[in-house]
């Protein structure tokens, strides 16, 4: 009892290393789940798209997006895709001018004009200015 | 024959135990800091205890850089990581410490998903080491780093050469899940990427429906099936540019879409049941 | 015998307590703390230097002797690890508490510059005006007079920026950097912008043509592409089954909607050309000015 009081103490003084393979296993499974990353939620809609024809143009490209383009190839020019730019555009700038960034969006997504843009290494796609770059206007506060 | 009476006996043991416990103040704080789940500070006082013990040859670096790699893994700076547990190797003393950073550096290359070097270092400590708890735990790491590259074969291999140890191995029924669960796994089919893709050639959404996507299936179905009777419609009609220019811009994109798209629902579906697996495997050999 | 094992026992208990306890180290020391702070810096730890440095301040009841030099080392550290809002307020502190030190006249220079690094140009230009509680020497004016002109530059207002260098007194006129940043003025207010009035006509008239112009052919070609088809088919629709037809409505309707995108695209695409012309000779002044700031 008294030896096992006294190893006890020496025990102690250690800390948090890894020993065997219960605290090996334990400190990946923390640091790398085998499941992956928790997925995030899909969320349509956030607190800021107060407006009733933001919300409609919003959930047409969210339905072409789920129905139509789901079943395309990712034929995309650019990194952050065509759609999703429409979405970002009409959700911070209006319905009016979220059309025409769109429209002119579309016009540029060609695989002529990929030079003109810095190229994504991984994917070999256009890396596309910021959407506040295409924006005609006073600048969103 | 004990000859103390107990409050004597008590007063011993006591002194024996604060004696383990006093300790080095910069360490002691860091420990407090990495319990309290603040990484950044314990780094700090980690580096602390090594610049003011760099030239103390009583002093474990080795141990220390061991913790402030640890720390840093949970910080989540990788490659600080990696760098700090190599100096805790190489500042090791004895083979046998040298050989149990070697695995704590093999732990943090799989928790940041450097499989690849880890396998490499663990098969060096597999094939060189001298001490037997080590290798055992080797062969152990090895396993797990197989079963989250999902190959299966390799981890059932280098598992078995686990439980060949028995000093501290898990029980026999332990042994018996996780072979099972592999033979499971590799038994089990996955889904082939090209049957999927021949499938959807012939019927759009045949694939998709193949890997279980049935949404995404009837929906490839009923898109091609629309484009497909407009261009009919057209060419009844005699519309042959209309019908032209649909087959081009139109059917052609959603077609070979639904071809690559029933492809990549069979490698996903394979990744997903993979990675499923795999957990089940690790939930098991973390089980006491 | 008894009492000797009693002794022996407890020398033994005692022997781990007394290891631990010779000579610890004394990590808290004021000049212990400075000087881990110092490695942490040569180490380029900065941010973590910064704390151990703030440590050193307050292990003092009151701020110790050369305070403002560690207060400026502090500085130097936020900027160094890119906390340019924190390096400013560390500089600001300086000033207030030793306003007579010698390290006064490099902190003034340091406050308007970490503004500058933030990109908070006005805010810079703004404190750059406020009068100094010293008396400068000859290269702090210089350079607080060059960083206000910079200000100027990185706002991109060149006209503004060669009319503060052209006002300024002939020795600080005369000094190479000087003339360099006027000549660079000089350069930005004469770059051969296009005009987006010119852009957007030119695609009204012909679709694509005002991207072509902004040398975007690629786009122009794809906007006159499918302006074109889509109108073509419009007028297909309305040709065979007059104002009723579908077709005719469904590719008019898109035929105006990539129509005016085009007009809007060739003024945006004329915004980005003139800006990739003033980002160009930004970087060539971002060379220029590296050794000197």
């Amino acid at each position: 009892m008294m030896l096992a009081l006294f190893l006890l103490g020496f025990v102690c003084a250690g800390g948090p290393l890894l020993h065997g393979t219960e605290d090996l296993l334990a400190y990946i499974l923390e640091n790398n789940p085998p499941g992956g990353p928790a997925q995030k939620s899909l969320t349509l809609f956030s607190p800021r798209d107060v407006s009733e024809m933001k919300i409609a143009a919003l959930g047409l490209v969210r339905f072409y997006q789920l129905i139509i383009t789901s079943q395309d190839r990712a034929s995309c020019n650019f990194t952050f895709s065509c759609s999703n730019f429409s979405r970002a555009a009409i959700r911070n700038y209006g319905i009016i001018h979220g059309l025409l960034m769109t429209s002119d969006r579309l016009q540029r997504c060609n695989s002529m004009g990929r030079k003109d843009y810095p190229v994504d290494a991984q994917t070999g796609r256009a890396v596309d200015y910021p959407l506040e770059r295409y924006h005609l206007g006073p600048a969103k506060k | 024959m004990w000859p103390f009476n107990k409050s004597a006996s008590f007063l011993i043991a006591l002194l024996m135990t604060a004696g383990g416990q006093a300790q080095d103040l910069a360490l002691n704080l860091a420990e407090k800091f990495m319990a309290a789940g603040e990484y950044e500070e314990a780094i700090t006082e980690y580096k602390r205890y090594i610049f003011f013990h760099c030239e103390d040859d009583q002093a474990d670096l080795s141990d220390v850089y061991a913790r402030l790699g640890l720390a840093f893994g949970n910080a989540g700076r990788w490659n600080d990581a990696v760098e700090a547990t190599e100096k805790s190797a190489q500042t090791a003393r004895g083979e046998k410490t040298r050989d149990e950073r070697k695995l704590t550096l093999a732990a943090i290359q799989i928790s940041s998903k450097n499989y690849s070097a880890a396998k490499f270092l663990l098969l060096k400590l597999e094939m060189y080491s001298s001490d037997e708890d080590v290798r055992k735990n080797a062969y152990f790491l090895h396993g797990v780093c197989c079963l989250y590259e999902h190959s299966w074969t390799e981890a059932r291999l280098t598992l078995d050469e686990y439980f060949k140890y028995n000093s501290g191995a898990a029980p026999a029924s332990k042994k018996q899940d996780i072979d099972s669960l592999l033979e499971k796994a590799l038994l089990t089919r996955a889904k082939s990427p090209s049957l999927a893709k021949w499938l959807s050639t012939f019927l759009p959404g045949a694939g998709q429906i193949y890997c279980g996507d049935w949404l995404k299936g009837l929906n490839a179905l009923a898109l091609n099936a629309a484009i497909g009777y407009l261009i009919v419609t057209d060419l009844q009609n005699k519309q042959v540019q209309d019908a032209l220019f649909n087959a081009l811009f139109l059917f052609q994109r959603f077609y070979q879409g639904n071809r690559t798209l029933a492809e990549n629902a069979a490698r996903q579906y394979n990744e997903r049941y993979h990675r499923q697996w795999a957990e089940k495997i690790l939930n098991v050999l973390r089980e006491r | 015998m008894k009492p000797a094992l009693i002794l022996l026992l407890i020398l033994l208990a005692a022997v781990p307590y007394l290891a631990a306890q010779a000579e610890p180290t004394k990590y808290f020391l004021p000049e212990n703390i400075l000087r881990f702070a110092e490695s942490l810096y040569q180490e380029g730890d900065y941010l973590r230097a910064a704390g151990e440095f703030q440590r050193y301040l307050y292990s003092f009841d009151a701020l110790p002797d050369k305070a403002d030099a560690i207060i400026y080392k502090i500085g130097l550290c936020y900027k160094k690890g890119n906390d340019f809002e924190k390096s400013a307020a560390t500089f600001r502190k300086l000033l207030d508490l030793y306003p007579q030190s010698p390290l006064a006249p490099d902190s003034y220079c340091e406050i308007g510059y970490s503004y500058f690094l933030m990109k908070s140009y006005d805010r810079s230009m703004a404190f750059l005006s406020t009068p100094m509680s010293f008396n400068p020497n000859q290269d702090l004016s210089l350079k607080v007079l060059q960083l206000r002109g910079l200000n100027y530059l990185y706002k991109k207002q060149w006209n503004a920026a060669a009319a503060y260098f052209h006002s300024l007194e002939p020795p600080a006129k005369k000094n190479s950097l000087t003339q360099t940043l006027l000549n660079f003025s000089e350069e930005g207010w004469r770059l051969p912008r296009k005009s987006q009035f010119l852009a957007g006509f030119l695609s009204a008239i012909i679709p694509g043509a005002g991207k072509i112009y902004s040398r975007r052919t690629a786009d122009g070609l794809a906007s006159l592409v499918t302006v074109g088809l889509t109108a073509w088919q419009a007028y297909e629709g309305f040709h065979k089954d007059g104002v009723h037809s579908t077709k005719g409505w469904i590719y008019g309707t898109l035929s105006a909607f990539f129509y005016v995108g085009n007009i809007y695209g060739s003024v945006v695409s004329v915004n980005i050309y003139n800006e990739h012309l003033e980002n160009a000779l930004l970087e060539k002044i971002g060379i220029a000015i590296h050794v000197a700031f």
